[in-house]
């Protein structure tokens, strides 16, 4: 059967050609809309990534504790107020959440400065971790001097850029810390994160020094958990879990930006969508008319072959394979000019940014498919609709 | 006596157009034997077309019934009627019905599609029998670049090939010379002569000298039959067309 669908379109080059074209652009845009979707998906995460999925949990005091040497000048520290210490078997227990993807312990110490009132406040945490960590205190991405802390290093600390500018201390020079002295490795600009302090060093080292300002030493605690969640659409749920955890009287603080930037986002994702269902009305609408052309073009061929017997079984094959043949052809080259587009345009610029997306062979077969799925469908089903007719009706006239 | 090869009994035909009814053919009562010829006279418009493709089961009548080797056509599902119009009755089609993008030997190898199964067989079938009508130097030609004689010739052709047991011809000499319809004559005669077919042939007007078993003559719906002596006359007229009227009256 298919070589009679394949002399119609060697013969009707005019019409084969405008078809094949046709299919081609409609995969091209299936492609370019795939690949905008996936656009839009990588570029929510990225955006909520960056705006809300990682959030800290303390456990705010009113009054002072018992162990601190200095209750009046110096304390643990959190969100801008005292905090408790809690056990640091804890993050076992958060790291296990479905809706957390991980967890890490901090422990955040206000110190008196003897130079000026203000204090200081030190941060130690794992530096290894580069999840937690890294979005919600300072990464090694934040330098702007010297080098990023280690877990190896042992009395060594980095600066945040504006507590350097005000004490005017550079990298390689030491800062006095409850009667320790240590050395400046590195100046980071952690930017807006939700914990910020003035110096930072490892777990390790904070114990050793902030046990030098406490009755008993400490190991083993923490009063800040950093938490990331599994992913943008878990954070709420992942706020939940870690309070049901911690108790009520725990505290979790988030961006506030994070319930707006999901709303924008989800019009946007929403807005995608509905562009897609409408390019795929347009495209199905299209496909049809072109079918029902084609074969209304073809009703008289079609009363032809009914009266000199052919069965309708096989004209619907001959007819249906010729639109069948001009999509596929035409769905094969729009999939391969979508891939030669997203090679002929470098990544880089900016301003071919949507274009641009189109970046896997995938989203061209996804296009092709779609189109090809309601090409076959509509030339099959029409084709049955005519030759179900009276050959007298498609002949019209003998 | 024989049973005929098909039966045609009391059968009317009726379209309606704009609300109006317009009744073609009125209680038409004829039969056909095997190796029988029938010449159907009819002015334009009269039905001649219309029956015809009753007859080869494309279009069923509005009352009647039409058997064919014993088989009521209007109660054969569409699958036999394909069969009976593949194996059984060929038509000729007045406007020939040629396929346009394919060409001469296409066209006529597509009549044995469910017949033969090789396609080397096929096509070797359907250029013999284009090259037996004189057109082998003609078999690739698309029917755009063949003459109107060289079409018909084709289109009987792609009846022929089936070797169907009744042949209907619609108007198969109308717009071609004198000598190309005599072409055509010759063609149909030979063929009943090898396979004993029935011949159903209809025409407005001219035909080239052939005899036919009888003549029918269908006007206003109604058919009648000429008498022997009034058919040989007739038939020696080639201008019928103008005499119907008279011929008809009381």
């Amino acid at each position: 059967m298919w070589k009679y669908a394949w002399r119609e379109i060697i013969r009707r080059k005019g019409r084969s050609i405008a078809a094949i074209c046709s299919y081609a652009l409609a995969v091209m845009i299936f492609s370019v809309l795939v690949s905008l979707l996936q656009y839009s998906e990588r570029s929510q995460y990225k955006t909520l990534y960056n705006t809300g999925t990682h959030f800290i949990a303390f456990s705010p005091v009113c009054c002072n504790l018992p162990l601190l040497k200095d209750e009046t000048h110096e304390g643990f520290w959190a969100n801008g107020s005292r905090s408790s210490i809690m056990p640091i078997n804890l993050i076992d227990t958060i790291k296990k959440l479905p809706t957390v993807r991980d967890a890490s312990p901090l422990l955040m110490f206000r110190f008196k400065d003897s130079t000026n009132n203000v204090g200081i406040i030190a941060a130690g945490f794992d530096p290894e971790n580069t999840i937690s960590v890294a979005n919600t205190t300072c990464a090694s991405t934040d330098l702007v001097s010297g080098r990023f802390i280690t877990s190896h290093d042992t009395n060594a600390i980095i600066l945040e850029e504006s507590f350097a500018l005000s004490r005017k201390i550079t990298v390689d020079k030491s800062l006095i810390v409850a009667g320790t002295s240590l050395l400046v490795i590195g100046i980071v600009n952690a930017g807006i994160r939700p914990v910020k302090a003035d110096i930072y060093m490892s777990l390790t080292q904070a114990e050793r020094i902030m046990s030098q300002r406490t009755w008993n030493p400490i190991k083993d605690e923490m009063n800040i958990i950093l938490i990331e969640s599994a992913n943008a659409k878990a954070h709420e749920q992942a706020v939940q879990d870690v309070i049901n955890i911690l108790g009520k009287d725990k505290i979790v603080s988030s961006y506030s930006c994070h319930n707006p930037a999901v709303e924008a986002i989800n019009i946007n994702h929403q807005l995608l969508w509905l562009g897609i269902i409408f390019i795929t009305i347009f495209i199905t609408v299209h496909v049809i008319r072109n079918h029902y052309a084609s074969i209304v073009e073809r009703k008289r061929e079609i009363g032809i072959l009914q009266s000199i017997g052919w069965s309708r079984k096989k004209i619907v094959l001959v007819v249906g394979n010729e639109l069948i043949l001009q999509a596929l052809l035409g769905g094969i080259l729009g999939g391969y000019l979508a891939i030669v587009y997203q090679i002929a345009i470098p990544k880089s610029k900016s301003s071919c940014h949507i274009l641009c997306a189109i970046d896997s062979f995938g989203n061209a077969l996804i296009g092709f498919g779609i189109v090809f799925f309601i090409a076959a469908l509509s030339a099959l089903i029409l084709a049955f609709c005519f030759v179900r007719f009276q050959p007298i009706k498609n002949l019209k006239t003998i | 006596m024989n049973t005929p090869l098909l039966r045609c009994q009391d059968v009317s035909k009726t379209f309606r157009a704009s609300q109006q009814k317009l009744e073609v053919l009125n209680n038409i009562e004829f039969h056909i034997y095997s190796g029988e010829t029938i010449l159907l006279f009819g002015k334009s418009g009269q039905g001649k077309s219309v029956l015809l493709s009753m007859l080869c089961g494309l279009d069923s009548p509005t009352h009647g019934d039409i058997y064919f080797n014993g088989v009521y056509l209007s109660s054969c599902t569409l699958k036999q009627l394909e069969t009976i119009r593949r194996t059984q009755i060929g038509i000729v089609f007045q406007n020939l019905n040629l396929i346009p993008s394919w060409t001469a030997v296409e066209n006529v190898e597509a009549a044995l599609e469910d017949i033969l199964t090789s396609p080397k067989t096929k096509r070797k079938c359907a250029q013999a029998l284009l090259e037996e009508m004189g057109l082998a130097d003609r078999l690739n030609h698309l029917p755009n670049e063949l003459s109107m004689g060289e079409q018909q010739r084709v289109a009987i052709a792609r009846t022929l090939i089936r070797e169907p047991k009744l042949i209907l011809a619609d108007e198969p000499t109308g717009d071609l010379d004198a000598e190309t319809a005599e072409q055509i004559v010759y063609l149909l005669r030979s063929y009943m002569q090898k396979t004993n077919a029935a011949l159903f042939v209809a025409t407005h007007g001219s035909f080239p000298d052939m005899h036919f078993d009888r003549t029918l003559i269908l006007n206003n719906g109604t058919l009648a039959q000429l008498s022997n002596k009034l058919q040989k006359e007739t038939i020696k007229s080639t201008q019928l067309k103008n005499n119907l009227s008279l011929t008809l009256s009381p």
